[in-house]
């Protein structure tokens, strides 16, 4: 295992909803008990169905959302249940996001220079203006839009999905940040272009030591993208290991069937459903309801961890069974 | 920095997209025929001096006269040319009516927009304070505390009709705030660092233009037709010249009971089309941002 310091680390992290509907209060659990960590230079894929939790997860290591418990680490800290001040735009400045939709992440009424030019003022990061405006036209350069000056002037409106993206990306590279966040950032796009956009990122992590979660329900993107590949389903992270490992042999009945799928090629796999409920968790296994291998002890009894191979580990009771 | 700056500052952003719905707005018929006869109106406030044939407070007239060629809607009972205190009375009609919309359109943006973004207990004690002015009956309310300041400036029934009008505009506001606040470009503003102050003004604002015109609109609307009502009943200054005092003194001479329409008849009507202009251009503006109203067609 890598000994360098974890950039970012999850424990135990849990998020509840809670949707109020005339006077009757509903909780989702969108992520339950959650353990992750991402080193520099690393990219870790979680993969999982529409509604396991992914964007959750995204948005609270991006500082977007709070978790209702567990703990954050950030480089050895742990972070405060809700960040202010100086804390907070460290924070921000180090860690971003990118967002799955290219036409809802740009702000209709702002220029791509102005999208571009803030973070740079806001962080200090350039002195003046003139100096944003130069650096803004850098940025433009490194996600490959030229003749950057062109593109300053311009309103989102103006520039197709592929282009938004690229400046979605130039934008977040703007902070020169150690962690990134990458919430499906090619689903939207034409397939042509996702290559071009997965290159793209994995060129700027090569560059700059990027650590990056990489969120995608799409195995095969994952194994491009990534060193290693989380599962999740229902909140829960249900099986984690090496890319080439964990496909090779994916061990999880829920992994298993997401490779079933991607060799089958259903492409509707996203629209399957996994509700997450009010039910607690603590009552066995959370797949007990899909699994074609369930057993008694199943649904009485919330699995193990069972290593399965060097760095390849899985929460099932198949192995912690046979073990 | 050069007007061909690449980097646009929001109100730019703002002013741009200001642009772009304007030629929209513009061919859509009911708001043109608004912006018509609100131009009007304007141009008969600024030009009063150079158009009214008399002094509106001379009273050197004979007095209650019908309309003549010399004075054409005649005289008051006073003996003031009737036509020259409409055309005067166009300024403080129009000024109140645009005073209480901005003052209105103000309050309801900071508290709306506030109360969307920062949820929690100030959302719930921003709302608490709506829901309170909503069920007041603002018209009562506001007789009640004109009545109490003896001749009340324009400008103190402006800040009256803002107090009891604001919550609907803050209501609607809020909502949009919430729906917007869950855009990915607001988190990515967020995400990027920037503060509350410049979300909310910055990202989320300028995206609620139609939204706020609207709101303006409809309040100057409701204002016209509130300050000519309350001079109607002698409250406010009904010795300064406007529509609304026109007619409280129409009514005081028994105007409509000796059948002098060209007394009272006049000041209703021009309350009546300031009031449509305004109405007019809140429909143009629903009907061009709402597309289930908008009509087919070119
Ligand atoms: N702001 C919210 N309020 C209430 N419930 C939420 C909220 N955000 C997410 N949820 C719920 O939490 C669960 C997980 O949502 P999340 O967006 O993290 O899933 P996801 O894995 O990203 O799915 P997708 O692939 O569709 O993006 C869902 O059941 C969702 O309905
Ligand atoms: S624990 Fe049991 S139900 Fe859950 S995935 Fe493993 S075999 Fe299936
Ligand atoms: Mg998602």
């Amino acid at each position: 295992m890598n000994r360098t310091q974890a950039l970012i680390e999850l424990q135990n992290v849990s998020k509840r909803y809670r949707r109020r509907t005339a006077g009757s209060a509903r909780d989702t659990y969108a992520m339950r008990s959650v353990n992750l960590a991402i080193r520099p230079g690393e990219v870790v894929a979680l993969v999982g169905e529409s509604g396991s939790g992914k964007s959750t997860t995204g948005a609270i290591i991006a500082g977007l959302e709070t978790p209702t418990s567990g703990s954050v680490v950030f480089v050895g800290d742990t972070l405060p249940s809700r960040l202010s001040g100086d804390r907070l735009k460290d924070y921000r400045r180090r860690v971003q996001i990118i967002f799955q939709d290219p036409f809802s992440s740009l702000n209709p009424v702002h220029t791509i220079g102005y999208h571009l030019m803030r973070p740079l003022l806001i962080h200090k990061v350039a002195a003046s203006r003139a100096v944003a405006l130069q650096a803004a036209e850098g940025l433009l350069e490194a996600v490959g839009l030229q003749p950057a000056a062109n593109y300053l002037r311009k309103m989102p409106h103006q520039l197709s999905g592929g282009q938004r993206q690229r400046v979605g990306i130039a934008r977040v590279l703007a902070t020169n940040p150690e962690l990134l966040v990458a919430d499906e950032p090619t689903s939207m796009l034409d397939v042509s272009l996702r290559l071009d956009i997965m290159n793209l990122l994995l060129d700027l992590r090569d560059k700059r030591q990027l650590g990056m979660l990489y969120i995608t329900h799409d195995l095969s993107g994952a194994h491009y993208m990534a060193d290693r590949i989380m599962v999740m389903y229902r909140g829960m992270i249900v099986e984690e290991g090496l890319s080439g490992v964990l496909l090779s042999s994916p061990s999880h009945p829920y992994t298993q069937i997401l490779m079933n799928a991607l060799t089958r090629d259903i492409t509707g796999l996203e629209d399957i459903p996994s509700p997450v409920d009010t039910q607690s968790a603590e009552q066995g296994c959370s797949f007990a309801s899909r699994c074609p291998h369930r057993m008694a002890v199943c649904v009485s009894e919330l699995p193990d961890w069972a290593t399965v191979a060097e760095g390849h580990r899985v929460n099932c009771h198949l192995y912690s069974c046979s073990s | 920095m050069s007007a061909a700056s690449p980097s646009s500052t929001p109100a730019q952003g703002a002013f741009r997209k200001f642009r772009e719905r304007n030629s929209r707005i513009l061919p859509n018929i009911k708001a043109r025929i608004g912006v018509g006869l609100l131009l009007a109106f304007v141009l008969l406030a600024v030009l009063a001096p150079v158009i009214s044939p008399y002094s509106p407070t001379y009273t050197g007239f004979s007095l209650g006269a019908s309309p003549s060629p010399a004075h054409l809607l005649g005289t008051t009972r006073s003996g003031q040319d009737i036509l020259s205190q409409l055309i005067w009375g166009t300024r403080p009609s129009l000024d109140v009516s645009l005073t209480t919309g901005s003052i209105t359109m103000l309050v309801a943006v900071a508290i709306g927009i506030l109360a969307g973004l920062l949820e929690g207990i100030i959302d719930e004690i921003l709302m608490l304070a709506t829901n309170i002015v909503l069920v007041l009956p603002s018209i009562v309310l506001v007789i009640v505390i004109s009545s109490y300041i003896s001749a009340a400036s324009d400008v103190t029934i402006s800040f009256i009709i803002a107090l009891t009008s604001w919550p609907w505009g803050a209501r609607v506001i809020r909502a949009q705030t919430l729906h917007l606040k869950s855009k990915d470009f607001v988190k990515a503003a967020i995400a990027s660092g920037e503060n509350h102050f410049r979300v909310a003004f910055f990202e989320i604002l300028p995206n609620m233009f139609s939204l706020v015109a609207a709101n303006f609109f409809f309040t100057c609307l409701y204002a016209v037709v509130t300050v000519a009502s309350l001079q109607f009943l002698g409250l406010g200054n009904i010795n300064a010249i406007s529509w609304g005092s026109i007619l409280y003194w129409a009514n005081n001479s028994n105007a409509l009971m000796i059948g002098a329409w060209w007394w009272f008849l006049p000041p209703g009507l021009a309350i009546g089309l300031l009031g449509a202009a305004f109405a007019l251009i809140n429909f143009g503006i629903d009907e061009l941002t709402n597309p289930r109203l908008r009509r087919e067609g070119p």
